[in-house]
C-alpha cells in the first residue's frame, strides 16, 4: 500500500502526478531505481576524486605542481580564451547577418553553418596538418611559386601549435554560438529595436545597446558549450602536441603510469569544467528571463545589396568554407584516391564494430533515460527527484576523465577478485570488467545519458499530464499508459534521441581509446591512430563515415530550422542545448 | 432503482504539501443524476474528484463506488480498477488516435459488442462524420463531446467531469448544457460535474454539494440552496444578494421592511435578501411595511433593470432587480418592501460563516 502522508514527499504538485499503486511501479521503487542510476553515473568521478585524494596527495602534489601542471593549466586556459573570443565573434557575427539582413546566400548559410559540426574536431585537425604541413600542397605550391627552398627561406605558421589549435576548435565548435544567438535574436522583440531606432540609435547602436545584451545570456551559454568541449579535447591538442589538461593526464596516467597523479590531474580539470556548468547554468536561467514571447512573426530582413551584400556573403562563407567545405572536400579526395580501402573487408567489419556499438549504447543510454524520466512523471522521492537531476551533469565530465574514473576502479576490482580466487579456489579469472564492451557502454551511458535524458523528458513534457490521467481512469495500467499513450506521443524525441547518441558515440575519441577491449577498433579509434601516424590518406575514409554519420542530426536540426524559419524557434533545436 | 448510492465518500481529507485542501468531506451521491461540485477556486472540488478516480491518495477518509469500497483502511485501488468515467478540463484526448479510436481506448481490443457501443456513442453525439479524423482537427465543442463519449464507452459505474465547459465559450457553453443533460438522462449513469458557475450548476444539477476550503458548505436541491441557504457565503456564492446591518431582541428582528422573526438572534444582526426579492414602488404600498429610498443609478441589462438606491434611513445601500421597462429614474424617491420569509438572517460574525436559524 503506497500512501503519501503529508510532508513527507512534499515534492507532489497538484498537478502531474498520480499514484500508480501497490507494484513494480511503487514510488519506492522508482525512488530506488532513480538513486541507482544516479549513483552509477556519479561513480567515475567520485572514483577520480577518490584516487586523487587518496593517492599520496602530499609529496606527489607538489612534484605536478613543481614540474607539469603549470603548463598544462597554463595552456588550456590560453587555448580557452582563443576558442572563447574566436566562437563569439563567428558565431554572433553569422548568426546576426543571417536573422536580420538578406543578402546573397543567406537562406543557405542559415543552415548551412551548422554543417561543421558534422566534423569531429580532431578530423579537422589531421586535415589541416595535411594541408598546412611543409610537404603539404600549401606550402609546396608556395614554394613552387617563389622558388624557396628550404623553410629557412620564409615564414609560415605552423599549424601544429596551440594557435593552430585554437583555429581548429574554433572553426569546429562555432555552430554551437550560432545556433544560440540566431535563437536568441529569433526570439527579441522587434520593438526592443525599433524602440532603440526611434529614440536616436544607429543601427549598429541597436546592435551593441540592445540586440546584443539581449541576447548575451544565450551566446554566454553556446560560448559555455564550446570551452567544455575545448577543455575536453584530446584528440586535437594531441595530434598537435599541445600540452593542454587532458593530453597531460593521459601522459602522466599512461605514459609516467602514475595514476594518482593522472586523477589529481582529472580533477583540476573537473574544476575547471564545473566552474564553466555554473556560468552556463547562470546564462540559462538568465535567458528565461529575457525570452519575450509575444513575438509569432520573424523580423524583417534588411537588404544588403552591392558591396555589402557580398561582405556579408563572404563573412559567413568563411568559417563555412573552414569549418566544413574545405576539410570535407580534403577528405573526399583522400578517400576517393583510396577507394579500394572502402570496399575491403576490414572497412565493412570497422563500420559494422561501429554502428552496432553506438547503436547499443543508444538503445542503452535511451532505454534508461525513458525509465528515469517517467519515473519522475509518475513521482519520486525529492531525494531522487534530485538524484535524476544531478544525474544530467555526466555529458560535462570529459571523455579523459571518464577514461580513467572508470578504468583504475575496474582494474582495482579485477585484480581484487582475481587474487581473492587465485588465493582461495586456486584459479584465475582473468579480467571481468576493464577492457570489456561493457566498461565501454557503461562509459558512453554515463557521458550520454543527459542528451538521451534531456530529449526524451522535453518530449514528454510535451504531453500533458492529463493525457496519463485519461488513459489511467480509461483502465490502462502504469506500463499500458506508457506502452499506448506516451511511447507513441513521444516517438519522435525517442528518435532524435537515438541518433544523438548514435553520432556522439561514434565520435567519441578519448574514452574509446582507452576503454575499448585489446584489438577493438571503431572508426574514430582508427581514424585518429592512422592520423597520429601521419597516415592521412588512409585516415581519411573512416573519417569521412564519421562525418557522414553526423551529418544526419545536423541535417534533422537544419531541417526543423527551415521549417520554423517563419516562426522563430522551434522546439527541435532545443535538442542540441 | 436500488438505493445503494454509486459513490459515498466519506471523511476524506487530503492536501499538498501539509497543507489541508479537503477537510473531512462526506458525500453521497444517488444512483442516477447529476450532482454539481459547486464552489471557489481551490475550495477542493477537483482535488475530490480526483480521489474518487484513484488518480490521488486521500491522507484519511473511505470512497465506496457502487457499494465497493475502493479507497481507505489500507485499501487503494488503483484508478484503472475502478470503472470511473472521468471527462477532464482540457478534454485530454489522444492526439495520436482517431476519434473513434480514442473512443475504442477504454474498451476491450477486438470486441464488436464494444464496437457497436462505440459507433453508438458517437452517433448519439452526432460525431459520425469526425470519426476518423484527429482531435486537432476538431472544434473545442466537438472535442469535448469526444471526450465524453470516451468517458461513457466503457459503461462507468460513475461519470466525473472537471470544469467540462471551461474551454468553451458563453453561447455553445448554454446549448452544450442542454446537450449533456440530455446525454446524462438518456444513458442513466450517475454523474459528477465539478464547477464554479453556480448558474451551470443549477441548470446541470439534479442535486448542488456546495464546496468551501474543503468542506462541504450545504449539499441539496438547486432550489434550496438558492432559496433557503444556511450560510451567508451560500447565499452569497449562488447569485448577488443585499446585506442590511439589523439589530434583534431575541424573538424578533427589525428591519426596514418590517419585524422578521429571528428564532433567538439578538444584537447585531444581518439580513440578507435576493435583488429580485425587492419590490420597488413609487406609493407607499397599504398592504405592507415599506421603506423609503433614494434611487442612485439605473442599469438595463436586458432581462431585467437593476436599480442601486439608498435607504433614506440609515443610509444602505439596496440593489433591486426589476421588470425590464422602468421608468424610475436616477434621484427618483421609491418604496421598497421585501416580504418577511425572504429576508434571512444570519448573526453578525466576522467571518460570515456562521450557521442561519
Amino acid at each position: 500500500m503506497v500512501k503519501l502522508t503529508p510532508g513527507r514527499f512534499g515534492a507532489g504538485r497538484k498537478t502531474g502526478r498520480l499514484d500508480a499503486g501497490p507494484s513494480l511501479f511503487s514510488e519506492r521503487a522508482r525512488s530506488g531505481l532513480t538513486l541507482l542510476v544516479a549513483l552509477l553515473v556519479a561513480f567515475p568521478v567520485a572514483a577520480v576524486a577518490w584516487i586523487a585524494l587518496t593517492g599520496g596527495i602530499g609529496a606527489n602534489w607538489q612534484h605536478l605542481w613543481e614540474t607539469v601542471l603549470p603548463g598544462y593549466v597554463l595552456n588550456s586556459i590560453k587555448l580557452a580564451v582563443l576558442v572563447g573570443i574566436g566562437v563569439f565573434l563567428a558565431g554572433t557575427a553569422c548568426a546576426w547577418l543571417v536573422t536580420m539582413h538578406d543578402f546573397p546566400g543567406a537562406r543557405f548559410f542559415e543552415w548551412a553553418l551548422l554543417l561543421p559540426l558534422a566534423m569531429p574536431a580532431y578530423v579537422v585537425a589531421f586535415v589541416y596538418t595535411d594541408l598546412l604541413e611543409y610537404a603539404g600542397p600549401v606550402q609546396g605550391g608556395l614554394r613552387d611559386l617563389f622558388g624557396w627552398q628550404t623553410p629557412r627561406d620564409y615564414w609560415f605558421p605552423e599549424i601544429r601549435s596551440l594557435g593552430g589549435a585554437a583555429f581548429v576548435m574554433t572553426m569546429s565548435f562555432f555552430p554551437y554560438v550560432y545556433l544560440l544567438a540566431r535563437t536568441a535574436f529569433l526570439e527579441q522583440s522587434l520593438c526592443a529595436l525599433e524602440v532603440s531606432r526611434t529614440l536616436g540609435c544607429t543601427k549598429w547602436d541597436a546592435f551593441r545597446r540592445v540586440a546584443l545584451p539581449l541576447a548575451w545570456p544565450s551566446i554566454m551559454v553556446g560560448i559555455m558549450l564550446c570551452l567544455m568541449e575545448t577543455l575536453s579535447d584530446f584528440g586535437v591538442v594531441d595530434l598537435f602536441s599541445v600540452q593542454t589538461l587532458t593530453t597531460g593526464l593521459f601522459n602522466v596516467w599512461l605514459v609516467m603510469g602514475d595514476a594518482a597523479g593522472g586523477a589529481q590531474i582529472a580533477l583540476v580539470l573537473l574544476v575547471f569544467i564545473a566552474g564553466l556548468v555554473w556560468l552556463e547554468r547562470r546564462g540559462r536561467i538568465r535567458r528565461a528571463y529575457y525570452v519575450q514571447t509575444s513575438r509569432m512573426r520573424a523580423p524583417p530582413r534588411r537588404k544588403l545589396s552591392g558591396w555589402l551584400g557580398t561582405g556579408a556573403s563572404l563573412l559567413c562563407f568563411l568559417p563555412f568554407f573552414c569549418g566544413f567545405l574545405l576539410p570535407a572536400a580534403i577528405l573526399v579526395r583522400l578517400s576517393g584516391a583510396r577507394l579500394s580501402d572502402a570496399l575491403s573487408l576490414d572497412f565493412a567489419a570497422l563500420v559494422v564494430r561501429s554502428v552496432t556499438l553506438g547503436g547499443v549504447a543508444a538503445l542503452l543510454c535511451v532505454a534508461v533515460a525513458v525509465g528515469l524520466t517517467y519515473s519522475t512523471r509518475l513521482g519520486v522521492s525529492r531525494p531522487a527527484a534530485l538524484a535524476a537531476r544531478a544525474a544530467s551533469f555526466g555529458y560535462a565530465v570529459p571523455g579523459a576523465v571518464l577514461a580513467i574514473g572508470v578504468l583504475v576502479p575496474f582494474g582495482f576490482f579485477d585484480r581484487t577478485v582475481n587474487g581473492f580466487m587465485e588465493g582461495v579456489f586456486g584459479v584465475s579469472v582473468g579480467l571481468i570488467l576493464s577492457g570489456t564492451v561493457a566498461a565501454l557502454l557503461f562509459a558512453y551511458l554515463v557521458r550520454f545519458l543527459t542528451l538521451a535524458h534531456g530529449t526524451v523528458e522535453s518530449g514528454l513534457k510535451r504531453v500533458r499530464p492529463s493525457l496519463d490521467m485519461a488513459a489511467r481512469t480509461l483502465g490502462r495500467g502504469a506500463t499500458g499508459t506508457l506502452r499506448d499513450v506516451h511511447l507513441p506521443l513521444i516517438r519522435g524525441s525517442l528518435l532524435t534521441a537515438i541518433l544523438l547518441v548514435f553520432v556522439d558515440v561514434m565520435k567519441e575519441l578519448p574514452a574509446t581509446l582507452v576503454l575499448r577491449p585489446f584489438n577493438f577498433d571503431t572508426l574514430a579509434t582508427t581514424a585518429y591512430s592512422l592520423a597520429a601516424d601521419e597516415r592521412f590518406a588512409e585516415a581519411a575514409l573512416p573519417s569521412l563515415a564519421i562525418a557522414m554519420a553526423g551529418l544526419l542530426p545536423v541535417l534533422f536540426i537544419s531541417r526543423a530550422i527551415t521549417k520554423a524559419r517563419d516562426f522563430g524557434a522551434s522546439p527541435e533545436t532545443e535538442v542540441l542545448m | 432503482m436500488s438505493a445503494t448510492p454509486a459513490l459515498k465518500v466519506e471523511e476524506l481529507s487530503h492536501g499538498y504539501e501539509g497543507r489541508a485542501v479537503i477537510d473531512g468531506v462526506s458525500l453521497s451521491v444517488a444512483s442516477r443524476g447529476v450532482t454539481c461540485l459547486l464552489g471557489p477556486s481551490g475550495c477542493g472540488k477537483t482535488t475530490l474528484l480526483r480521489i474518487v478516480s484513484g488518480l490521488e491518495t486521500p491522507w484519511s477518509g473511505t470512497v465506496e463506488l457502487d457499494g465497493h469500497a475502493v479507497e481507505g483502511k489500507g485499501l487503494h485501488l488503483s484508478p484503472e480498477k475502478r470503472n470511473v468515467g472521468f471527462v477532464f478540463q482540457d478534454y485530454a484526448l489522444f492526439p495520436h488516435l482517431t476519434v473513434m479510436e480514442n473512443v475504442l481506448f477504454g474498451m476491450p481490443r477486438g470486441d464488436a459488442d464494444a464496437e457497436r457501443r462505440a459507433t453508438a456513442l458517437i452517433e448519439r453525439l452526432g460525431l459520425s462524420e469526425k470519426a476518423r479524423d484527429y482531435p486537432h482537427v476538431l472544434s473545442g465543442g466537438q472535442q469535448q463531446r469526444v471526450a465524453l463519449a470516451r468517458a461513457l464507452a466503457p459503461d462507468p459505474s460513475i461519470l466525473l467531469l472537471d470544469e467540462p465547459f471551461s474551454g468553451l465559450d458563453t453561447v455553445l457553453r448554454r446549448r452544450v448544457h442542454e446537450e449533456l443533460r440530455e446525454v446524462l438522462h438518456e444513458t442513466g449513469v450517475a454523474a459528477v460535474v465539478v464547477t464554479h458557475d453556480p448558474e451551470e450548476a443549477m441548470i446541470l444539477g439534479d442535486r448542488i454539494a456546495l464546496m468551501r476550503e474543503g468542506r462541504v458548505e450545504q449539499e441539496g436541491t438547486p432550489e434550496e440552496l438558492y432559496l433557503r441557504p444556511r450560510t451567508p457565503f451560500a447565499m452569497r456564492f449562488l447569485g448577488e444578494s443585499n446585506a442590511l446591518s439589523v439589530t434583534g431582541d431575541g424573538t424578533a428582528a427589525d428591519t426596514p421592511f418590517g419585524a422578521v422573526p429571528s428564532d433567538g438572534l439578538a444584537g447585531e444582526i444581518v439580513a440578507l435578501m435576493r435583488p429580485e426579492a425587492v419590490k420597488v414602488t413609487r406609493e407607499k404600498p397599504a398592504d405592507t411595511e415599506a421603506a423609503k429610498a433614494s434611487v442612485i443609478s439605473r442599469v438595463f441589462v436586458g432581462r431585467a433593470t437593476r436599480l442601486h438606491m439608498k435607504l433614506k434611513k440609515g443610509d444602505q445601500i439596496l440593489t433591486a432587480h426589476i421588470a425590464r421597462l422602468s421608468d424610475i429614474e436616477p434621484g427618483a424617491d421609491v418604496w421598497l418592501s421585501v416580504a418577511p420569509e425572504d429576508i434571512l438572517l444570519f448573526p453578525q460574525d466576522q467571518d460570515g460563516d456562521t450557521v442561519a436559524r
